[in-house]
Formats: C-alpha cells, sequence, structure tokens
C-alpha cells in the first residue's frame, strides 16, 4: 500500500519511470526488496529520491518530492 | 495581467471577445452621444431655414400689399383692393409661423412687427375718401402712411429678416462643426477600437503560441538526444498542464538514458572482467 502510494506520487514527476526510479533508490540505497517497505524506511528513502530527483529534474522540484514522499507516513 | 496569463483558453478566448464587443459597444454610445449634438445642431438649422423662409415670404408678400395699394389708388380698380386684402393676410399667415418659430428676443422683435403690420390698418380710411372723390386728401394721407411707417416697418422687416439670416448662417456653421467633429470621434474611436482589438489579438495569440513554441523547441532538442533543457511555463491552464506534462516525460527519458548509461557501463565491465 505505501510502496503503491508512493508510486503513485512519483508518477506525478516522471511519469513511466516513476516504478523504475523508486524500486532503484529502494533496492540501491535502503538495500531491501521494495515488497517490504514500511514506514520506518520512508525518511531515508524521501532523502534518496530528493538527491536522486535532483541529478534529473529541478532542484525545486526534487525538493517538493522529497518533501511529498516524507509527508506519505 | 497575471490573472489572464492563468486562465484557461477557453476563457481567455471569451473575456477577450467580451473585451473587443465592450470597446465596439462603448465606442457606439460615444458616436450615438455625438451624433445626438449633431441632430441637434442640425434641427437649429431646419428650424432656422424655416424661420428665414417665412420671413422672406412675409417680405415678399407686404412689398406686394404695398404694390396693390398704390396700384388701386392710380387706377380706382376694385380688384386691387381684393388682391391686397389677400396678400395682407398671407403676409400675416407668414409673420405668424416665424413667430412660432422664433424663441426668446426674436419672438418679441416678431410680435412688435406683427403689432406694428395691425396698427398700418389705415388703408381703409384712404379707400373712403378715394371713394368719396376727396382724391388730394387720400393721396395726403397715403403720403403720410407711406413717407413714414411703411419706411420704418420695411426698414425693421429688413433688420429683423438680416438678423434670422445671420441666425441661420451661424446654424450652417455649428452644424458643419458638429458633423466634422462627429466624424473626427467616429475615425478616432474606430481606430482605437481596432488598436485595442488588435492590442488584444496580440497578447492573445501571443500568450497560446509563445509557450507552444517553447514546447516544440525542447521537444526538438529532446528528440536530437539534448536531456539538457529546461521546461520554463508558469501558466495554470491548458498549458500549464501540458508543460507539466511534458516536464514529466523529458524527466522519464532523462531517468531512462541514465539507467541506459549505467546498464552499458555494468555490461562493458562483466565483458572486461
Amino acid at each position: 500500500m505505501l510502496y503503491n502510494n508512493i508510486i503513485n506520487l512519483a508518477k506525478l514527476y516522471m511519469g513511466p519511470a516513476a516504478e523504475a526510479f523508486i524500486r532503484r533508490q529502494i533496492k540501491g540505497h535502503l538495500k531491501i526488496e521494495p515488497e517490504t517497505l514500511n514506514n520506518q524506511h520512508i525518511g531515508e528513502l524521501a532523502r534518496w529520491c530528493q538527491i536522486s530527483a535532483g541529478l534529473i529534474m529541478d532542484k525545486e522540484k526534487a525538493k517538493e518530492f522529497g518533501d511529498k514522499v516524507r509527508k506519505l507516513v | 495581467m497575471g490573472w489572464f496569463r492563468d486562465l484557461r483558453i477557453i476563457n481567455k478566448l471569451l473575456i477577450s471577445f467580451l473585451i473587443i464587443i465592450a470597446i465596439g459597444a462603448i465606442g457606439l454610445l460615444i458616436n450615438i452621444f455625438d451624433m445626438k449634438n449633431t441632430s441637434q445642431a442640425t434641427d437649429r438649422m431646419v428650424l432656422e431655414t424655416k424661420k428665414v423662409t417665412a420671413l422672406r415670404e412675409f417680405q415678399s408678400v407686404y412689398a406686394s400689399v404695398e404694390m396693390f395699394e398704390r396700384s388701386y389708388l392710380l387706377t380706382g380698380k376694385e380688384e386691387f383692393l381684393e388682391k391686397r386684402e389677400a396678400a395682407e393676410e398671407t403676409a400675416a399667415k407668414h409673420l405668424k409661423e416665424a413667430v412660432v418659430l422664433a424663441s426668446g428676443d426674436e419672438k418679441e422683435e416678431f410680435n412688435k412687427l406683427a403689432e406694428m403690420m395691425e396698427g398700418e390698418e389705415e388703408f381703409p380710411r384712404v379707400v373712403e375718401l378715394f371713394k368719396a372723390g376727396k382724391k388730394k386728401e387720400a393721396a395726403a394721407l397715403t403720403q403720410e402712411l407711406y413717407g413714414e411707417v411703411l419706411d420704418e416697418a420695411d426698414e425693421e422687416i429688413g433688420k429683423i429678416v438680416s438678423n434670422a439670416q445671420y441666425h441661420l448662417n451661424e446654424a450652417n456653421i455649428q452644424a458643419q462643426q458638429q458633423v466634422r467633429k462627429t466624424m473626427g470621434v467616429s475615425v478616432f474611436v474606430a481606430i482605437i477600437a481596432v488598436l485595442l482589438s488588435f492590442v488584444i489579438g496580440i497578447g492573445l495569440a501571443n500568450s497560446i503560441t509563445r509557450p507552444i513554441a517553447h514546447f516544440r523547441d525542447i521537444a526538438e532538442k529532446v528528440s536530437l538526444g539534448e536531456l539538457d533543457v529546461k521546461i520554463s511555463v508558469d501558466q495554470k491552464n491548458e498549458i500549464g498542464d501540458l508543460g507539466s506534462a511534458f516536464e514529466r516525460m523529458v524527466t522519464a527519458v532523462r531517468f531512462f538514458a541514465s539507467e541506459n548509461e549505467a546498464l552499458e557501463k555494468g555490461e562493458g565491465k562483466e565483458e572486461r572482467a
């Protein structure tokens, strides 16, 4: 449920790349399987979402995205 | 104009259309107001023309009254008396018309003239003397009448007609000036309306076509592999929605491109190993 919410949110910022982007953050940086994602991981995930999104989009938008991920809990 | 920029395109079109209609309506109202002044000026001119015509008719017919009186005294023919009577009635009718059309001081002058005309009913006395065979007395009385009173009346009529003609000329000049002013106002209003419509049209066209041209340039660059592009659309309408969708699409392309690059690098390492 949480994972799907994050994907839906990410779709607003990166469309078809949303799922691949979020999976990469979870697997690559949190070192966990996406299915095991829970509320405790959100802070770290939000931080990595902001950093990684900042590489492919406007920094301000990336921050906005990170903040929204953080607020999902 | 930020509020206008953020409006949906259909609302932009509607508002622009309404503004242009409003400009046209204001122009029309200004013209109608001005036309009212023109109408008043031409009405005054028509009135002055009617007045001068009535006075000229009166002057002309009144001259014939004198002529018939003299003809009677010379010939003694009764028909000149009848003609004089008829001419006098016609003259009085024309003067009455002029009195009706006059106003203010002019009306007073015309009324005085009418009184003067009524006061000149001395002629029956001349006729009586003439019929009684007292031709010398009749001639003396006639001389008295024509010598002073009628000359004075003629002078007065001439003055009045001349004044009326002056008023007519003045009204004519005013009417012409008003017509010229109305034409000027119409042309000015039309030019302003066209210019404003032009400015609004340009503004509207720019607010729609400029962002579309910006998207075209971005699409062109992205399609050629240049992913370092900045999409700058801050409108909160269909154009803004299009900009957001475009931005998502470019972000996705950037992500997939970076993924692909990472993948290629990984495969390269594996091959080298």
